[in-house]
């Protein structure tokens, strides 16, 4: 039972994971950039939820729609004064430079400008764990059984949620289709009448917009503070090449084994040592298979 | 001073100053603790500099090197470490060896760190690479913090302060040690860099496969790059540690690696004066303004975002600029040297391998196979002794991949590749090229930032025989190499009329120039085999006339030559012979007149007349 | 004498540092189909995608029915109705035949146009009938000849006035070359589309073409009636270059 509540949260959290993972997955397959502030935008949103739902008690529907906004606006800033100038320079690399240099002026602007504290977020389900298959008893409480935070579900079912959704909206509508054309081949796409300009804003709109809900979704399991993308963001990039770069299922897959196995290793090993598997298969995986379990090998010619 | 090199770096001019400096700065500097902040910035030089190595000069992003930096410091510390300053330590065993020993190990076990890091780079670059630095250092990192037995965890571990004899080596008398080892690791690491060595660096992160064609071995050099950098990154460390005599986990974070990687952008980089302006900015700023460090990260984001853009050189790049106004660069006095020493010198000497003998080229049904597409089909093909052959065919027809072949870029799915009758198979890239096959690139393969005279001492990479040991020394035989290379250079480029731009960058190059420089690289392998990949497209035709008359001169010294073109002039002007390849097969192959003249090439290149006959041309 | 379809003037267009074009001009009128023929490197394809606006020239105008080109973004020029089939076809391989028709159709379909959509697809099906077999098959299946024609019918379905062709025959096989050809013809017989058709091989373009351009390193060498170029010597050395005495 206890195997099955540590099971639970390593899937929530795995989500997660996965939600950024996806950003990363959106971005790179439309702009070939891996955006490495995004584990600040997971914060950043957050931080707005915290300081909307929790210091100024707006309605927590309202709290998210505003946390969305931010995102979005945010992705399309993050895409101008990071990524295009970036773009346009000599240097191949320079836009891995410019999202790590977006991504410190997030948190430390959150911490000059918010706070440099810890904060709990209360959950807009409650705090007090659900307990599922438990022992009804004569007051109406349930005791033993399956302790579940009501916050994990509900991580659960809107990440699984935004990834569907996403994945099918690029299969199914012609914009969707559209966004795989510029995805594969910038220019054909351009051929086809498709702004592939506007494509690659969307994506990086909508990516940010993403991670932002999930600080939201995150900040009542863990706790808010200014620094609470930067790690996340490593391991999603984890989570996005388990799974490959270009699969939106695939960070799903990467997200659950990099949760799970967190969760599992944190109980049965050591705290410590939490992050070590996850950091291993990475290792390995980008010596034997680069593009991931789900990508696709990418032929360089000459 | 032997020739210098071409671009003085702004160090080599201050040397007395270096020399001058730990006699008078701290005697200026009366308060300890700016003495304490100057061996802050001693320290973290050596790092910055260790990542300039990989960044600067391998081109790839490295955000873990703080983990090497930990490696180096907690090595140190546990070596060191005695028990009656850690007494309530989780330590299990203390060595409480002396400085100077531990710090053998330390850089050894970095160096052994930097060793492994190498080959995930080997097969990832860019933003792989630089997730794969960031996991490095977060390994590192938690294994720092979790192995308390070893490291004590996050309590750190206190260390007795150095010692010589019973005085103690603090603060200024800190200084002291430290500087001469700054003053020495910036002395190698400008002998290296100014060298072969750092021009097969820099030669990989412009073009790794035109390195590769030029003998240098791309593993070697990329895994050796990350080894050099990472034993000196412990090096660091070690005198790190030392320097507040206590270390603990929590310094060595991944934020630690995000803020030394903007002090070398900021500084500059590929300059060791710019990783200490760039370091000593990020150790004085929090000084200068109070509350600095609450927004130390904004400023430096915003700080690494307008030298990306605006400053791409740093701040070394902008005082250079700003020198140049005063004092423009003056080639002259060098130039004239080289002028003397190269006359006479004939760069096709000895490239005759006579007529006797196998071919210069044998390709026996060779095979290259890409999945399902055939790209080259049972090819069988000769070149003779000193005979210019003629590659020709319609798009796509398989000659690029003859040529990626004939290199080792593709290994062919079947057949035989013989030269001068060695078998080519098992050779790889480099290997070859030592062997003396050269080649030019369809598509310019410059190492944009060398000047031109670089570009072409790339070239003679294989003839350098000096170990690392000499060139970090600079000891006479590296210095003899280097300046024979130069001047065999400067002899090249006036083989090919360039030598007018010898001081330019690559990348300032016009195009026509650019092929010229292409051959002149080649040519330094002093290859038995010239492979010219479309050397004359997109050139004018006063350009095509220049390249002809290179290859007559090169033709007639007696070199073997395989040549790819499209202006067809030019190919059945030159050739002895001409092979004409259609959807990877030969269709036809003869003298230039026969095969211009034969209604199979008309048809593969101009379709079926609608009435079956040729014109005659 | 009426504005033509399509009229290049002057265009020098930079490839790098490679002067690609060095002053081109060229008109294509309306329901012509013009061939621009020469050998590999000589710009055709450069040209190409200046016309389409995936290249910007340094110099020059591209009018398209007397307005310019040039400067307009190329989703746009598409808007206008030049739909270009690229050199090597590049078909979206990830995606199925019927995505990449449905891409074809995507500034028709954004303008609410389904109905015509729907026939149009209909006539491509019946027209090309292995596309409707493979409809659900990833593009990157097909064999060259079959995306070619996926290709084609991808740029039909925006109705265009003016048809880009590069290079169709590239890296098909000789008896492909003539299907691709044979439906070339029955386009221009159709006469509702100007064709620009830039080919390596020569002869075949002269035999479906009204009139032709050679063009040779960023020049146009020689033009004129598609029939009379047929007997031309100069075509065949602009390819093999001038007779060689040994």
């Amino acid at each position: 039972m206890q195997t099955l509540q540590l099971l639970i949260s390593g899937i929530a959290q795995g989500m997660i994971y996965a939600l950024v993972a996806f950003g990363y997955n959106i971005t790179f397959s439309t702009s070939k950039t891996l955006n490495f502030s995004l584990g600040n935008f997971l914060m950043l949103g957050g931080v707005v939820g915290f300081v909307l739902y929790m210091t100024r008690g707006y309605p927590f529907a309202a709290a998210l729609a505003a946390v969305i906004v931010v995102g979005a606006i945010g992705g399309a800033i993050l895409l101008k004064v990071g990524i295009e100038p970036s773009l346009r320079q000599r240097n191949a690399y320079g836009w891995i430079l410019a999202t790590l240099a977006v991504g410190i002026i997030l948190r430390n602007g959150a911490e000059v400008f918010w706070s440099t504290d810890d904060f709990k977020f209360r959950s807009p389900l409650g705090d007090s764990p659900l307990r599922l298959f438990g022992h009804h008893e004569a007051d109406g409480s349930v005791s033993g059984g399956l302790g579940v935070y009501p916050q994990e579900l509900l991580i659960i079912a809107v990440s699984l949620a935004i990834v569907g959704v996403v994945e099918t909206f690029k299969k199914v509508t012609v914009f969707g289709k559209a966004v795989q054309a510029v995805s594969e081949d910038k220019d054909t796409a351009s051929l086809m009448g498709i702004d592939q300009k506007f494509v690659i804003l969307f994506s990086f709109m909508l990516s940010t917009a993403i991670a932002c809900v999930a600080g939201v979704l995150v900040a009542p399991i863990t706790l808010v503070s200014a620094t609470m993308g930067t790690v996340l963001g490593v391991k999603a990039y984890s989570a996005s090449i388990i799974g490959g770069l270009e699969s939106g299922y695939g960070a799903v897959v990467g997200g659950l084994f990099l949760g799970i196995s967190e969760s599992l290793t944190a109980r049965f090993i050591s705290t410590g040592y939490k992050d070590v598997p996850g950091f291993v298969v990475l290792i390995l995986l980008l010596l034997f298979k680069p593009s991931g379990l789900f990508g696709r090998a990418a032929i360089r010619k000459v | 001073m032997s020739a210098a090199p071409a671009s003085r770096s702004v160090l080599s001019r201050l040397w007395p100053v270096l020399l001058l400096l730990p006699l008078v700065l701290p005697r200026a500097i009366d308060n300890g603790y700016y003495v304490g902040l100057l061996n802050r910035i001693l320290v973290y030089a050596i790092l910055v500099a260790s990542l300039d190595l990989v960044v600067g000069y391998i081109g790839d992003v490295s955000i873990g090197h703080a983990g090497l930096f930990a490696i180096g410091a907690y090595t140190v510390a546990v070596l060191t470490a005695s028990p009656n300053l850690n007494t309530e330590s989780s330590i299990a065993h203390f060595y409480q060896l002396p400085f100077g020993v531990a710090l053998v190990p330390a850089v050894l076990l970095t160096a052994f760190a930097g060793f492994l890091l190498g080959f995930p780079a080997l097969r990832s670059s860019g933003p792989y690479l630089a997730v794969i630095t960031i996991v490095y250092g977060l390994i590192i990192y938690t294994f720092i913090n979790e192995q308390e037995a070893i490291t004590n965890g996050t309590k750190g571990i206190t260390l007795e302060s150095l010692k010589l004899g019973t005085m103690s080596l603090r603060g200024i008398r800190y200084f002291y040690v430290v500087y001469p080892v700054l003053v020495a690791v910036m002395f190698l690491v400008h002998n290296v860099t100014h060298s072969f060595w750092g021009r097969a660096f820099e030669a990989i992160k412009y073009s790794a496969v035109a390195a590769e064609c030029c003998g240098i071995s791309r593993a070697y050099f990329k895994v050796a790059a990350f080894v050099l950098s990472a034993a000196l990154a412990g090096l660091a460390g070690g005198f790190f540690a030392q320097l507040d005599s206590y270390v603990a986990p929590n310094t060595f974070a991944y934020n630690f690696s995000v803020e030394f990687l903007i002090a070398l952008i900021f500084g500059g980089v590929r300059s060791v004066a710019g990783n200490i302006i760039g370091v000593a900015l990020i150790v004085t700023l929090p000084d200068l303004f109070s509350r600095f460090n609450d927004y130390r990260l904004m400023v430096y984001g915003t700080l690494l975002l307008l030298v990306l853009y605006f400053m791409p050189e740093g701040v070394v790049g902008i005082i250079r600029k700003v020198w140049r106004r005063f004092r423009p660069l003056d080639h002259s006095a060098e130039r004239a040297q080289l002028e003397r020493q190269s006359e006479g010198i004939n760069v096709l000497a000895g490239l005759n391998e006579g007529a006797g003998g196998p071919e210069a080229l044998q390709l026996k049904g060779v095979e290259m196979r890409f999945g399902g597409l055939v790209a080259v089909r049972d090819l069988t093909m000769d070149i003779r002794r000193g005979a210019v052959r003629g590659l020709i065919g319609p798009n796509g027809s398989g000659k690029s991949t003859t040529v990626n072949v004939l290199t080792g870029l593709y290994t062919p799915t079947a057949g035989k590749l013989l030269s001068f009758g060695e078998d080519l198979g098992p050779l790889r890239t480099f290997q070859r090229a030592r062997r003396g096959i050269a080649r030019t690139f369809q598509n310019l393969q410059l190492f944009a930032d060398l000047s031109v005279l670089e570009n072409v001492m790339v070239g003679l990479h294989p003839s350098f025989k000096s170990s690392l040991l000499e060139v970090a020394l600079r000891l006479p035989r590296a210095r003899a190499e280097e300046r024979a290379a130069r001047v065999r250079a400067y002899a090249l480029l006036k083989f090919v009329g360039l030598e007018q731009a010898a001081f330019e960058r690559a990348r300032n190059l016009a195009y026509g120039q650019a092929r010229l420089l292409e051959i002149a690289r080649a040519l330094a392998l002093s290859p038995r085999l010239l492979l010219l990949d479309e050397p004359a497209a997109g050139l004018t035709a006063g350009e095509i006339g220049a390249i002809n008359s290179l290859i007559q001169r090169m033709k007639a010294a007696g070199l073997s030559i395989l040549l790819i073109e499209h202006h067809m002039d030019m190919v059945m002007a030159i050739s002895d012979e001409v092979t004409v390849l259609d959807f990877g097969k030969k269709i036809a192959e003869g003298r230039p007149a026969v095969v211009q003249s034969d209604p199979v090439v008309v048809e593969a290149y101009l379709g079926k007349h609608p009435t079956s006959a040729a014109v005659p041309a | 004498m009426s504005t033509p379809m399509l009229a290049v003037r002057n265009l020098v267009v930079d490839y790098g540092k490679i002067r690609a074009l060095k002053g081109l001009n060229l008109e294509v009128g309306r329901g012509e189909l013009v061939a621009v023929i020469g050998s590999n490197g000589a710009g055709k394809t450069t040209l190409m995608r200046t016309i389409s606006s995936l290249i910007r020239p340094t110099e020059g105008e591209v009018l398209l029915e007397g307005s310019n080109l040039v400067g307009v973004p190329a989703h746009q020029v598409v808007r206008r109705g030049v739909a270009h089939v690229p050199e090597g076809r590049r078909v979206f391989a990830q995606q199925t035949v019927r995505d990449n028709l449905i891409l074809g159709a995507f500034l028709p379909l954004r303008e609410g146009k389904k109905t015509q959509v729907d026939d149009d697809l209909e006539r491509m099906y019946v027209t090309f009938p292995r596309l409707r077999e493979r409809q659900d098959q990833l593009a990157g299946t097909l064999s060259g000849g079959e995306q070619q024609m996926l290709a084609i019918a991808r740029a039909l379905l925006l109705r265009p006035k003016l048809l880009l062709l590069d290079e169709p025959s590239m890296g098909l096989a000789p008896v492909i070359i003539d299907e691709v050809f044979r439906l070339i013809e029955r386009l221009k017989a159709a006469r509702d589309t100007t064709i620009l058709l830039v080919e390596q091989l020569a002869f075949r373009a002269l035999e479906v073409a009204d009139r032709a351009y050679v063009i040779e390193q960023g020049h146009i060498r020689t033009s004129g009636p598609a029939k009379e170029m047929l007997a031309n010597p100069e075509v065949q050395r602009a390819y093999l270059g001038a007779a060689h005495g040994h």
